[in-house]
C-alpha cells in the first residue's frame, strides 16, 4: 500500500482525488453531514474548521462542460426563463439544482450556501436564486471591488466583521462552537498548500517549460476543493518535485513537440473545447506557461490573522482589483515567464474578466512589447465558440510571435 | 399665469433635453457639477460639498469610441456613458461618482479613469452584505472617504453646507416625490407614461431644491384638478430604467398607463423610508441598507416578486411590465423568480428585453398588443 | 363577405370568408409591407372569389404592416390571428409554432382555444426564417429546395453556434472540410428545430402541435421539429395564410357582434 502511494505520479493522484471527491461527498451527505455549496475562492478555512463538506458548483459546471454534457442543463434554464446571455456556470448549476443528475458527476445537494463576491457580483444573484429555490440559508462574504490600488482600511474592517458574522452563522447552522485552534491549523495547511501550488506553477518559468500548461487547468480543480488539506499540500509538493526533475533533465512540456512559443492564457478555459484549443496551440509549438486565472488561488496570510485573511481574499483575485493591478500583474508575468504572446479569452460568461481586456492588452503591449489576440468563446456553453475564428486568431498570433523572434534574432547578430 | 400644463411642459422639456437642462441649472445655481453614475450613490454628500449632482444614465445608442474599451455585450447605459465621456460631453464635470454595484460598473469605473482623463473618477463602495452590523460601519467610513475625495475637487464656486442641511433638502424632495407618485394614479390621462417618466427624469439634471419647488407647484395644480377616470389598462413597471420614448409612446397609444414604478432610475431613488432616529450619517447609511427591490443589491430571500405583487394590488395595476435591460445580469437573474412569485399571486407579467433606447418598436408592438389581447381583454 | 389581411415582412396574405365561414379565396404574394404585394394579393383574392371590395362587410388586418394599412375596420396581432385561424381548422390544436420571416413565435392555447401564453424570439435571427435564408445562401441553394436538399442528408452535421454570423462561418468550415451540402443543410434545419424547441419549453408544449408561417412550407423543418418535440407536428391548409385566415374569422365574428348589437 505504502509502496503504491509513493510510486504514483501527481497526475494519477489528481485523477484519484477527483474521483474520490464526489464519491466521498455523496457518502458524507448520506451519513447526515452538512453539505455547503461555495463559490470557488472562498474562506474555506472556516468551513474546513467546522468539518463541513464543501462542494464547488463552478468546478462541477466545468466538469460538465468538459464532457460536453451541458445541453440538457442549458436548455432547462432557458425553459425556466433564464436569458442565454447569463454566465453559463450559473445556468448549468441552477439547472443541476433542479435536475439533480449529470452524466459527469453527481454533486450532493447543499444544506446551506457560501457566496464570496471577490470573483464577481454575478455569484450574488446566482446564489440568491439557489437559496430561494432550495429554501436554504445563504452566507454572504462581500469583498468590495478595489478601485484603489490597495484594499481600503474601512473595507478590511468591514470584511473582518463579515468573517466573524460568518463564524456566528456557522455556529448557528451546525449547533457547534467554532474551534479557533483548529482554524489556526487549517490556515497553516492552506498557506502551505498555496505555497506549493505557487512554487509548482512557477516552475514553468524554466526554458523550456517542464510543464504542459493546460495541466494547470486539471490541477486547479484540486486547489479549488482541497486547499485546506494536507493531501493537496503533499500533492502539489510532489508535482513541484516532478517538475524540478524534468528541468534537471532538460525535458520540455511534450515528448512529441518542441516548445517554440510561450504564452499566457487570460481567463477561464473553454471547457467544451479544451482539447481543441489545446491541440491547436500544441500543433504550432505554443505552450501555455502561465495564466492569470489559476493564480487567484494563491491566498496567503499570517496564520490566525482574520483581518489578513479577509484582505487576502479581496486582494488576491485579479478581477477584484483595478486596472493598474491587472496591467502590472500581467507585465510581471510576461517578464517572469518570458512570454512570447498572450491569448485573451473574451468569455461571454464573464463580463468582469472581459471588460478590461482591451485596455490591459494595449498597456501590456506598450510596456513589454508582447503581442496578443482576443478570441470569442465561453467557459461552458458550446454554442458561443467558433473553431474557425479561434484557429485563425491563434495562427495570426503565431505569425506575430515568429516575426518578433526573427527581429530579436537579427538584433542579436 | 402658471398653469398645470406649463409646469408639465417645463419639467418634461428638462427631462427630454438633459444637456440644456444641465446648462440651465449650472447658470441658475452657479455651482460646479459632479456626475453620479447609476445606480445608487449618496448624492447628499455631493450636494453638501456645494456641487450640483447630475445623473449620468446613458442616453445615446450609437457607440464607436467606447468599443475600444468594452465589448458589445455590455449594457447600453454603460456603453453610452463611456462613449459620452470619451466624446467630451462630460468635460464640464468636476468629478464622476461611480459605484461598483455590478460587474460592468466595476469595469467601466476602471476604463473611465483612462478613457476620460478630464473627469476625475471617485469610486464608491456600497456594501452588499447589508444586513450585518459591519455594513453600517463601512458606510459611515465610506462617506468620510467620499467627502474627502469631493473636497479635493472643490472649486471656489462650491457653496458647501452642513450635511444636515443637504439631507433636509433631500428629505423634502423625497416627500414631495412620494406624494407625486401617490397622486399620479388619479390623473392617468394627464400624466401619461411619457409625461410621468420625463418629469421624474428631470430630477437628475436640476438642483434638487429648485426641482422640489417646481414639483410642489405642479402637484398642487394637479391636485386642484378633478380626479380622472381612466379606461385603459394600468401597468406597474419594474427594472433598471424605462427611458425609451418610442416604447412609452407605444404604451400610451395602446391605452396603457404607468400607475407606479419600481425602477432604479425613478422612484427607487426616493421610496425607501428614512429611519427616524440616529445621526444624519447613520440615516443616510440606512437609506442604502434598507433599500429594497433593486436587482443589483443583494437581498436575502429575494422579496422583489412579492413586493411587486403587493404594489400592483395597492395601485390596482392590471399587470407588471418587466423592462429587462439587455445584458443586465442582475435583472436577468431576477426575472424567472419574479415570474414565479407573480404567477402565484395571479398578477399578469409582461417582460420585454431591449437596450436603453430603441429604434423600432415593430416587434414590441406585437408583443405588448398581443399581451393585452390575451391577458387583459 | 369577410376580409382577413396579413401584411408580413416579406409576404402579403389575403383570405376571404363567406357568410357561413367557408373560405372563398386565399392568396399569398411574396412581397411584404410597403410594396405592391398587398394590392396584388387583394386583387387576386377578389378575382378568385369572383367578388369586389364593396362586398366586404368587415375587414381585419394583422402582421407587421397592420399599423400602416388604412383599409381595415380593426387591427389585431398575428398572435391572436394565428391562434384563431388554427382553431378554425383544428379544435384539437393546443400549441402553435409560427416560423415567419422576422419572428418565430410559439403560442400555447387553452382547451377553449384562447391564447394562454406566447413567446417570441429575441433580436437574434437564429430560429427564424432569416436563418434559413442565410443558410440557403451559403449553400448556394434556392430556399424552396432547401428541404429537399436536407432530406438527402443522412448524417447531419452539428451546428452549435447560437449566433447567425458564427453559424455561417461554422457552415462554411464544414463545407470546406468536405461535408456534403445535404448533410450541412440537414444540420442547419436541425439547429433551427433545436432553437424552437428551446423557446417552446418556456411556454410548455401540449399536443396537438400545429406549425404555421412560411417555415411550415419546409417539410424537412416540420419533420425535424416533430423529431425534436417527440410528437407529431401538423401543417393545416395553407400555413402561410393562417394569420390572414384568423383575421378573416375575427372579421366575421366582429360583424356578427355588430349586427347583434344593432
Amino acid at each position: 500500500m505504502q509502496n503504491q502511494t509513493t510510486q504514483r505520479t501527481s497526475k494519477q493522484w489528481v485523477d484519484q482525488m477527483l474521483r474520490e471527491h464526489y464519491e466521498k461527498a455523496r457518502q458524507a451527505k448520506a451519513e447526515g453531514r452538512l453539505v455547503c455549496w461555495s463559490t470557488s475562492i472562498a474562506p474555506q478555512e472556516l468551513l474546513t474548521t467546522m468539518d463541513i463538506v464543501t462542494m464547488y458548483p463552478e468546478n462541477h459546471a466545468a466538469a460538465i462542460g468538459a464532457r460536453r454534457d451541458t445541453e440538457p442543463f442549458i436548455s432547462y434554464t432557458e425553459r425556466s426563463g433564464y436569458s442565454s446571455d447569463l454566465c453559463s456556470y450559473a445556468r448549468v448549476n441552477l439547472a443541476y439544482s433542479e435536475i439533480q443528475h449529470s452524466e459527469a458527476e453527481n454533486m450532493p445537494m447543499p444544506d446551506f450556501l457560501l457566496c464570496t463576491t471577490n470573483i464577481c457580483h454575478t455569484v450574488i444573484k446566482w446564489y440568491e436564486n439557489l437559496s430561494k429555490e432550495l429554501n436554504i440559508p445563504l452566507i454572504m462574504f462581500d469583498t468590495p471591488f478595489n478601485h484603489t490600488d490597495e484594499v481600503q482600511e474601512h473595507n478590511a474592517k468591514y470584511m473582518k466583521g463579515e468573517l466573524y458574522a460568518i463564524i456566528d452563522q456557522l455556529e448557528e447552522i451546525t449547533g457547534r462552537k467554532f474551534d479557533y485552534d483548529k482554524l489556526r491549523q487549517v490556515m497553516e495547511i492552506s498557506n502551505e498548500t498555496c505555497y506549493w501550488w505557487k512554487k509548482a506553477t512557477e516552475k514553468a518559468a524554466a526554458h523550456p517549460s517542464p510543464l504542459d500548461g493546460f495541466d494547470i487547468f486539471n490541477y486547479m480543480a484540486i486547489i479549488v476543493f482541497a486547499r485546506g488539506t494536507t493531501e493537496a499540500r503533499d500533492l502539489f509538493h510532489l508535482w513541484h518535485d516532478e517538475l524540478e526533475e524534468k528541468i534537471r533533465n532538460h525535458q520540455g512540456p511534450w515528448k512529441d513537440q518542441e516548445e517554440h512559443y510561450r504564452v499566457l492564457w487570460d481567463g477561464i478555459a473553454c471547457w467544451p473545447y479544451l482539447r481543441y484549443t489545446y491541440k491547436t496551440l500544441k500543433k504550432l509549438g505554443i505552450n501555455m506557461v502561465t495564466s492569470t486565472y489559476p493564480k487567484s488561488w494563491t491566498v496567503s496570510y499570517e496564520t490566525g490573522d482574520i483581518e489578513g485573511m479577509a484582505r487576502a481574499y479581496s486582494a488576491n483575485v485579479y478581477p477584484n482589483r483595478n486596472l493598474n493591478y491587472d496591467v502590472a500583474n500581467m507585465v510581471n508575468l510576461a517578464r517572469k515567464f518570458d512570454l512570447d504572446g498572450i491569448i485573451f479569452h473574451s468569455n461571454r460568461s464573464c463580463k468582469l474578466m472581459d471588460f478590461r481586456q482591451y485596455e490591459v492588452q494595449r498597456r501590456v503591449l506598450e510596456e513589454c512589447g508582447v503581442p496578443s489576440v482576443i478570441f470569442d468563446g465561453d467557459q461552458t456553453d458550446p454554442r458561443l465558440f467558433s473553431e474557425a475564428q479561434y484557429e485563425t486568431r491563434i495562427q495570426a498570433l503565431a505569425e506575430m510571435m515568429a516575426e518578433n523572434k526573427a527581429k530579436k534574432g537579427r538584433a542579436a547578430q | 399665469m402658471t398653469t398645470l400644463q406649463t409646469m408639465i411642459d417645463q419639467l418634461c422639456a428638462a427631462g427630454a433635453n438633459p444637456q440644456a437642462a444641465i446648462q440651465n441649472s449650472l447658470q441658475e445655481t452657479g455651482k460646479p457639477a459632479v456626475g453620479c453614475f447609476p445606480l445608487f450613490v449618496p448624492e447628499e454628500l455631493v450636494y453638501a460639498a456645494g456641487f450640483l449632482p447630475v445623473g449620468l444614465w446613458g442616453g445615446i445608442s450609437t457607440f464607436q469610441k467606447s468599443n475600444q474599451y468594452i465589448q458589445s455585450f455590455a449594457c447600453s447605459i454603460m456603453r453610452a456613458n463611456l462613449e459620452l465621456g470619451m466624446s467630451g460631453t462630460y468635460d464640464f464635470l468636476k468629478a464622476a461618482l461611480i459605484p461598483s454595484q455590478c460587474d460592468t460598473l466595476k469595469c467601466v469605473c476602471e476604463n473611465f479613469k483612462v478613457a476620460v482623463p478630464k473627469v476625475p473618477v471617485i469610486g464608491v463602495t456600497i456594501p452588499q452584505n447589508r444586513t450585518i452590523q459591519a455594513a453600517h460601519g463601512q458606510l459611515l467610513d465610506e462617506f468620510d472617504y467620499l467627502s474627502q475625495a469631493l473636497a479635493k475637487v472643490q472649486t471656489p464656486d462650491c457653496q458647501s453646507m452642513p450635511l444636515e442641511e443637504a439631507f433636509a433638502i433631500y428629505e423634502d424632495y423625497r416627500a414631495v416625490m412620494m406624494d407625486f407618485v401617490d397622486t399620479v394614479p388619479d390623473y392617468l390621462n394627464t400624466i401619461t407614461p411619457k409625461v410621468r417618466h420625463l418629469i421624474l427624469k428631470a430630477a437628475w439634471f436640476m438642483d434638487k431644491k429648485v426641482y422640489t419647488e417646481k414639483m410642489r407647484t405642479l402637484l398642487s395644480l394637479l391636485k386642484a384638478q378633478p380626479k380622472e377616470a381612466f379606461s385603459g389598462k394600468k401597468f406597474l413597471v419594474t427594472g433598471i430604467m424605462l427611458d425609451a420614448l418610442p416604447v412609452l409612446d407605444l404604451l400610451e397609444e395602446l391605452h396603457v398607463a404607468v400607475v407606479d414604478d419600481l425602477l432604479c432610475h425613478e422612484s427607487m431613488q426616493f421610496r425607501t423610508p428614512t429611519r427616524e432616529t440616529g445621526t444624519v450619517e447613520s440615516k443616510l447609511a440606512y437609506r442604502f441598507l434598507d433599500l429594497k427591490g433593486a436587482s443589483p443589491l443583494y437581498e436575502p430571500k429575494k422579496p422583489r416578486g412579492s413586493q411587486l405583487a403587493q404594489l400592483a394590488k395597492a395601485r390596482g395595476a392590471d399587470a407588471v411590465y418587466f423592462c429587462l435591460m439587455k445584458f443586465c445580469d442582475p435583472e436577468a437573474f431576477d426575472y424567472p423568480l419574479v415570474k414565479k412569485d407573480l404567477d402565484a399571486a395571479g398578477v399578469p407579467l409582461l417582460s420585454v428585453e431591449h437596450d436603453q433606447l430603441v429604434e423600432s418598436t415593430q416587434q414590441l408592438r406585437t408583443r405588448i398588443q398581443g399581451f393585452l389581447e390575451i391577458n387583459l381583454s | 363577405m369577410y376580409l382577413g389581411l396579413d401584411i408580413g415582412s416579406s409576404s402579403s396574405k389575403v383570405v376571404l370568408l363567406g357568410e357561413g365561414g367557408e373560405i372563398l379565396a386565399a392568396q399569398v404574394v411574396n412581397l411584404g409591407t410597403g410594396t405592391k404585394g398587398v394590392g396584388q394579393a387583394l386583387e387576386a383574392a377578389y378575382a378568385q372569389a369572383g367578388a369586389g371590395p364593396d362586398q366586404v362587410a368587415y375587414a381585419v388586418v394583422t402582421g407587421y404592416g397592420r399599423m400602416t394599412y388604412q383599409g381595415a375596420d380593426k387591427q389585431i396581432t398575428e398572435i391572436s390571428c394565428h391562434a384563431k385561424g388554427v382553431r378554425h381548422l383544428s379544435p384539437e390544436a393546443r400549441t402553435i409554432v409560427d416560423v415567419g420571416g422576422q419572428d418565430t413565435k410559439v403560442i400555447r392555447l387553452n382547451p377553449q382555444g384562447g391564447v394562454e401564453n406566447f413567446v417570441m424570439n429575441d433580436k437574434c435571427a437564429a430560429g427564424t426564417g432569416r436563418f434559413l435564408e442565410v443558410m440557403a445562401r451559403v449553400l448556394d441553394c434556392p430556399i424552396q429546395s432547401l428541404a429537399q436538399l436536407a432530406r438527402a442528408g443522412e448524417a447531419p452535421v452539428s451546428i452549435s453556434n447560437l449566433c447567425t454570423v458564427f453559424a455561417e462561418s461554422e457552415v462554411i468550415s464544414h463545407l470546406a472540410a468536405g461535408v456534403s451540402q445535404a448533410n450541412v443543410a440537414a444540420g442547419a434545419i436541425h439547429s433551427i428545430a433545436t432553437r424552437i424547441v428551446g423557446m417552446a419549453g418556456r411556454v410548455g408544449v401540449e399536443p396537438q402541435v400545429v406549425m404555421t408561417g412560411g417555415g411550415a412550407l419546409n417539410g424537412a423543418l416540420v419533420d425535424a421539429l416533430s423529431r425534436s418535440l417527440e410528437q407529431p407536428v401538423q401543417v393545416l391548409g395553407n400555413p402561410q395564410a393562417m394569420g390572414a385566415l384568423g383575421a378573416a374569422v375575427f372579421a366575421r365574428e366582429f360583424a356578427q357582434k355588430r349586427a347583434a348589437q344593432g
